[in-house]
């Protein structure tokens, strides 16, 4: 839903509202935009994912003598480790990345986000190789995460529990 | 111990009442068989016993306790899917275990039952692996084994055969029975297949529309079917079945063709020969002749399908192999110790 419409058509709501709430040009502003932009998309993957898995998987589990929260915690959740970990690093892109709210919002350059603050130092005093090496340097830390994440991706971990 | 007994039990998905009122007992060490065509409600039957469907009315009681509205966990009972449903993230060491595990067994007594079900089901040299690493037999193992180291009141088969290979099959059948009698249990199984009831049930119970039909012990199905869907459903192929109407000393075809048969009712409207109690005979000796339509060899048997001019389509099983020609005139003789009368509700009539 939320990305279905431009962004910039969430923004003057929300600069509005947020202007009155004493919460634009606050950090805790963006804690509440970016999670109420990306759960929403979050769970939409998930919820494809979590269907796909074979119910006898949690009917056996059932019949193990687990709960309903059991069999969530301990058989649901351990089989969509891959899943949830594609679908944290997409959204911690999402909100890493995202410029237009923080442009908007946050005018302290003391608390801009990384994306903020390359474009705060575009004058002509930097040269633009030193904001390009920032913007490099601003993919870093997706890089190292993906990389951490990596070993959770593994494809295919459902097989072999059902037949066909 | 694991007596299980169903009253006026009753399951609806929404308007549909898919078990129409089912009362059943199942005595402990039972090796019980629903079957039915697809769609009768057996399945829905198991995961009623099972728990893991919710009876919309009447009880379920298991030794004595009524567990109606309880949760699977607490019904003590293992359950074999027919898609296997093994954890993939475990290795198979930890799939067998997973209950015990889950119900804070303590380690030692954990892997002493994981391994006595192991060696019973010989595969001790696959518990380290995880059930992508196995075949398609040996998961179904695997599965059985799970469902065995809790030791149960009841082990529930959901079609536990139906996706492995005929060998494979005709193999695990035979485990399933040895492990029936090694384990003395009550089992209660659910299959389509007709040898798979046979050979296993100490019990059948045949289901059609979410009904029992009969219940009984194979060969007294197979011999006294109830009724006319009994009769047909049971045993392969399947039993021939023909209009008739009562006659002078016997029984008078829709072709003019009468049979004699002194001990007839007068209320038979249909009558059932099963194929391997045809004779192919001489046409002065016969009850019915027609045309062979169709020869199937089968090597053991031969399998003739004779066409009766407005009666229908016999078929006969021969023992052996039987040279014939296709489109010859062939006479029917029916073994008078077995044939089956059905009356116009078509219950079975009295021999």
């Amino acid at each position: 839903m939320i990305y279905m419409v431009p962004a910039i058509v969430l923004v003057i709501p929300l600069y509005s509202v947020f202007s009155q709430l004493g919460l634009r040009n606050t950090l805790l502003g963006l804690l509440i935009v970016y999670p109420a932009t990306t759960v929403p998309v979050a769970l939409y993957m998930l919820q494809g994912y979590f269907r796909g898995l074979p119910p006898e998987l949690e009917e056996a589990g059932l019949m193990d003598g687990l709960g309903r929260f059991g069999v969530i915690r301990k058989i649901t959740l351990p089989l969509s480790l891959p899943a949830l970990a594609s679908v944290a690093l997409y959204v911690f892109m999402i909100a890493w990345n995202e410029f237009l709210f923080a442009f908007m919002f946050l005018d302290d350059p003391g608390i801009f986000t990384l994306a903020r603050g390359v474009v705060a130092l575009d004058s002509s005093e930097v040269p633009r190789q030193n904001l390009m090496a920032g913007a490099v340097v601003a993919t870093v830390p997706i890089l190292m995460i993906f990389l951490w994440f990596e070993r959770f991706l593994v494809q295919g971990l459902t097989a072999g529990s059902v037949k066909g | 111990m694991g007596q299980i007994e169903l009253r006026q039990v009753r399951k609806a998905f929404g308007a549909v009442e898919v078990i129409k009122g089912v009362d059943l007992t199942i005595a402990d060490n039972e090796f019980v068989i629903f079957v039915g065509p697809s769609g009768c409600g057996k399945s829905t039957l198991l995961r009623l016993i099972s728990g893991l469907e919710e009876a919309t009315d009447g009880a379920i009681v298991i030794d004595g306790e009524d567990v109606t509205g309880k949760p699977p966990a607490e019904r003590e009972l293992s359950m074999v899917f027919q898609s296997y449903a093994l954890y993939p993230h475990k290795t198979v060491r930890e799939n067998m275990g997973f209950a015990l595990t889950v119900a804070r067994m303590p380690k030692a007594e954990i892997a002493a039952r994981v391994d006595r079900a192991a060696d019973v089901l010989k595969l001790e040299a696959l518990l380290d692996r995880r059930p992508k690493a196995l075949s398609g037999g040996q998961r179904q193992r695997v599965a059985i084994g799970r469902a065995i180291v809790r030791e149960p009141k009841a082990f529930l088969f959901d079609e536990p055969l139906s996706n492995l290979d005929a060998a494979l099959r005709v193999e695990m059948r035979l485990e399933i029975a040895k492990l029936h009698r090694r384990l003395d249990a009550t089992m209660v199984y659910v299959t389509h297949d007709q040898v798979e009831a046979m050979t296993l049930a100490d019990k059948i119970v045949v289901l059609q529309a979410g009904r029992i039909e009969q219940v009984g012990a194979p060969i007294d199905l197979y011999m006294r079917p109830a009724n006319l869907f009994v009769a047909q459903f049971i045993g392969s192929p399947k039993m021939n079945v023909a209009d008739c109407q009562p006659a002078e000393g016997g029984l008078a075809f829709a072709n003019g063709q009468a049979m004699s048969l002194p001990a007839a009712d007068a209320a038979a409207r249909k009558i059932g020969i099963r194929p391997e109690h045809i004779n192919l005979a001489p046409p002065e000796e016969s009850d019915v002749t027609g045309v062979i339509d169709v020869i199937e060899q089968l090597g053991s048997d031969t399998f003739v399908y004779v066409e009766v001019d407005k009666v229908g389509l016999f078929t006969v099983r021969l023992v052996g192999h039987v040279e014939m020609t296709e489109g010859e005139p062939a006479g029917l003789r029916f073994d008078r110790d077995h044939i089956h009368l059905f009356g116009a509700d078509d219950r079975a009539l009295a021999p």
